[in-house]
């Protein structure tokens, strides 16, 4: 008897401390929230609060919990970096500034391993250079000038509203973004403007100011430029923001038919659920993964996109699904999975893991394979396409119609809804 | 306890105020910088409706620039309700509004083939002196448009939000047990829920009912 009631004691005395402790640390936490104006921003510039978060506590300890993992992460990776390290300061001895990059089987392995922060500028531009070297030769010099200049003297630029409505919803949570005299806004705004000019046919496309962004986190605005030119017309397939996304959403179905190969098990927990992929993966295409993905890992992402070119995306998107698979699996209904859905690529902190899923565990892979599904889609959306335009005109002659005989005033839908 | 589950999409030209509309009914919060809306976003919210009955509210944020509404038809499947969102003090976005109507209609019905229940939202009231819409205009477009009726609001002073949704939760309840029979189950769907609805005159404390 007198073992279990000092047993009680202790836990109770136990429980007291401990909960002096936690109001103490609430007391703490919330106080040097409040106190200290100056966020933390990660190396990249992002904030690492979680404002959003309106639970302080719970914002700090989602923090705190990431922070000990990236840590357990980096004491295990710790020989590897080192010996990646050593293999890029080896690799860029060789690089000089005069000297183009060039496309070889150790520097694709090199890339795939991840471009340390500060050879990033370099070898990104260089990937650049692939695609748009010679058109940046023929076009001059002077031609991001002089985009400037028309850019700036077009006023009837059907761009130029939504860009500006967008500046600050681009990357809120970036100190180089995050206010309208922030050093990258007024980059942004003539980088964007710059591309309508250039490529009337896409003007402005919601995403490609996340793009834009990045790149400018780590590229002269110029190049920042011609980042967005590579990736737009060179990298991505044609028609992928162009004004009904055709080949983006194309690329849903693409990486349908792969999870249904890939992981089967998975595909039938979706279909059973009612539960649309493409609610989740559209947008990691459409922004290179910027959207809802840790910068670590959507850096790492743009490192092997910019070597390798826009297949890549399916090896990301289907690592993420393998790696929360027994999760997603978990998940009882589609309101569940749609929850758990939903913050699937913010919750993905292991980038090594991710890696290793994307260029191991899922080969074969073969691009072959992906093209012609890509063909194949593409056209099946632009058929569907066209006969959602044929019943839109339909509805609109029968409407027209209904307006003649009421001799109503004219309608709204004869606006303008070409962009 | 019985459970429903209802999906309201929220739709309209971009920075019309759709992603705050949906935080500040969600979470009670409102701030100036939320990321624009790529795709689609979601929340949700569980609503007490009677001690037999909760509510689960799903609300779907989608995109407002207009080359993603070829993918709306994926979005809007198996709405129950939507709220279309425009900005007083943006012309051009209150125009957009039919837009959308005919998108949604040309898309998506409700299971029974009725059109889904529909209503017009005039956000940014706070900001009289920018104001471009007037009420004539926005109920003529209502009436004209088969809109449930309309509402302004503003998201930033959190004005005529709940009574919007809540006039919306009264439209698909009293579909919910039209379609399933059900009206019997819910006695709950009474007086003491009911927002006071007007025709005539619109003043800013209730949802303007269309008078069509």
């Amino acid at each position: 008897g007198d073992e279990n009631n000092s047993q009680d004691v202790v836990n109770q005395l136990l429980q007291e401390a401990l909960e002096a402790e936690v109001a103490e640390a609430q007391d703490d936490v919330a106080k040097t929230f409040i106190s200290s104006q100056n966020k933390e921003y990660d190396q990249y510039g992002f904030l690492k609060f979680d404002l959003q978060d309106s639970d302080v506590l719970l914002s700090r300890a989602n923090i705190l919990s990431r922070q000990s993992l990236e840590m357990e992460y980096q004491i295990r990776d710790a020989d590897e970096e080192t010996s990646k390290k050593i293999k890029w300061e080896n690799f860029m001895v060789g690089q000089s500034i005069a000297k183009p990059l060039v496309r070889s089987p150790d520097l694709k392995l090199l890339i795939r391993l991840g471009i340390p922060h500060e050879y990033r500028e370099k070898i990104w531009k260089g990937c650049i250079d692939f695609y748009v070297k010679s058109t940046r030769d023929k076009l001059g010099a002077k031609y991001y000038k002089e985009l400037s200049e028309r850019a700036n003297n077009n006023k009837s630029n059907p761009a130029i509203k939504q860009i500006q409505l967008d500046l600050l919803r681009t990357l809120p949570d970036n100190r180089y973004f995050d206010k309208i005299d922030s050093p990258g806004i007024s980059k942004l705004r003539r980088v964007l403007l710059c591309y309508s000019v250039h490529n009337p046919l896409i003007g402005y496309c919601q995403g490609i100011n996340r793009i834009a962004a990045i790149a400018l986190l780590f590229l002269r605005e110029e190049d920042a430029f011609w980042c967005l030119v590579a990736i737009i017309e060179h990298l991505m397939p044609a028609d992928y923001y162009t004004t009904t996304l055709a080949a983006a959403q194309a690329d849903q179905r693409v990486l349908k038919d792969l999870v249904k190969e890939k992981c089967a098990a998975l595909y039938t927990h979706l279909e059973e659920k009612d539960v649309d992929l493409s609610l989740f993966t559209f947008n990691w295409f459409l922004t290179v993964f910027i959207d809802g993905i840790r910068p670590e890992l959507f850096l790492r992402i743009w490192d092997v996109f910019l070597y390798e070119g826009s297949k890549i995306m399916f090896r990301y998107a289907l690592a993420f699904l393998k790696y929360a698979e027994d999760d997603i699996l978990k998940q009882p209904n589609s309101l569940a999975t749609n929850r758990y859905m939903r913050t699937l690529g913010e919750s993905i902190t292991d980038v090594k893991r991710i890696y290793q899923i994307a260029f191991h565990e899922l080969n074969p892979f073969p691009m072959r394979a992906i093209s012609n599904k890509r063909q194949y889609h593409l056209q099946q959306v632009k058929i569907e396409l066209e006969e959602l335009e044929k019943v839109r005109k339909d509805m609109r002659s029968a409407h027209a119609g209904d307006e003649e005989c009421s001799q109503n005033k004219q309608g709204y839908f004869s606006e303008d809804d070409q962009e | 306890m019985t459970e429903v589950l209802f999906k309201v999409i929220v739709i309209g030209d971009p920075t019309v105020g759709k992603t705050s509309f949906v935080q500040k009914y969600v979470n009670d919060s409102f701030r100036r910088d939320y990321k624009m809306t790529i795709g689609v976003d979601f929340a949700l919210k569980v609503i007490k409706w009677s001690d037999k009955c909760n509510i689960k509210l799903q609300l779907w944020d989608i995109a407002g620039q207009e080359r993603f509404t070829s993918m709306t038809r994926v979005y809007y499947k198996d709405a129950h309700a939507c709220l279309v969102m425009f900005d007083l003090t943006q012309k051009n976005t209150f125009q957009s509004c039919v837009k959308w109507k005919k998108d949604l209609d040309q898309k998506c019905t409700l299971v029974d083939g009725s059109p889904v229940p529909c209503l017009l939202l005039a956000n940014k009231n706070d900001d009289a002196a920018n104001r471009e819409v007037t009420q004539e205009e926005i109920e003529e477009l209502c009436r004209e448009h088969d809109f449930l009726g309309w509402s302004e609001t503003s998201v930033k002073e959190g004005t005529m939000i709940e009574e919007s949704m809540g006039f919306l939760i009264e439209e698909m309840m009293a579909k919910h047990a039209e379609l399933e029979g059900f009206s019997d189950s819910f006695p709950a769907v009474g007086s003491e829920h009911k927002i006071k609805l007007k025709k005539e005159d619109s003043t800013q404390q209730s949802v303007s009912k269309c008078s069509c």
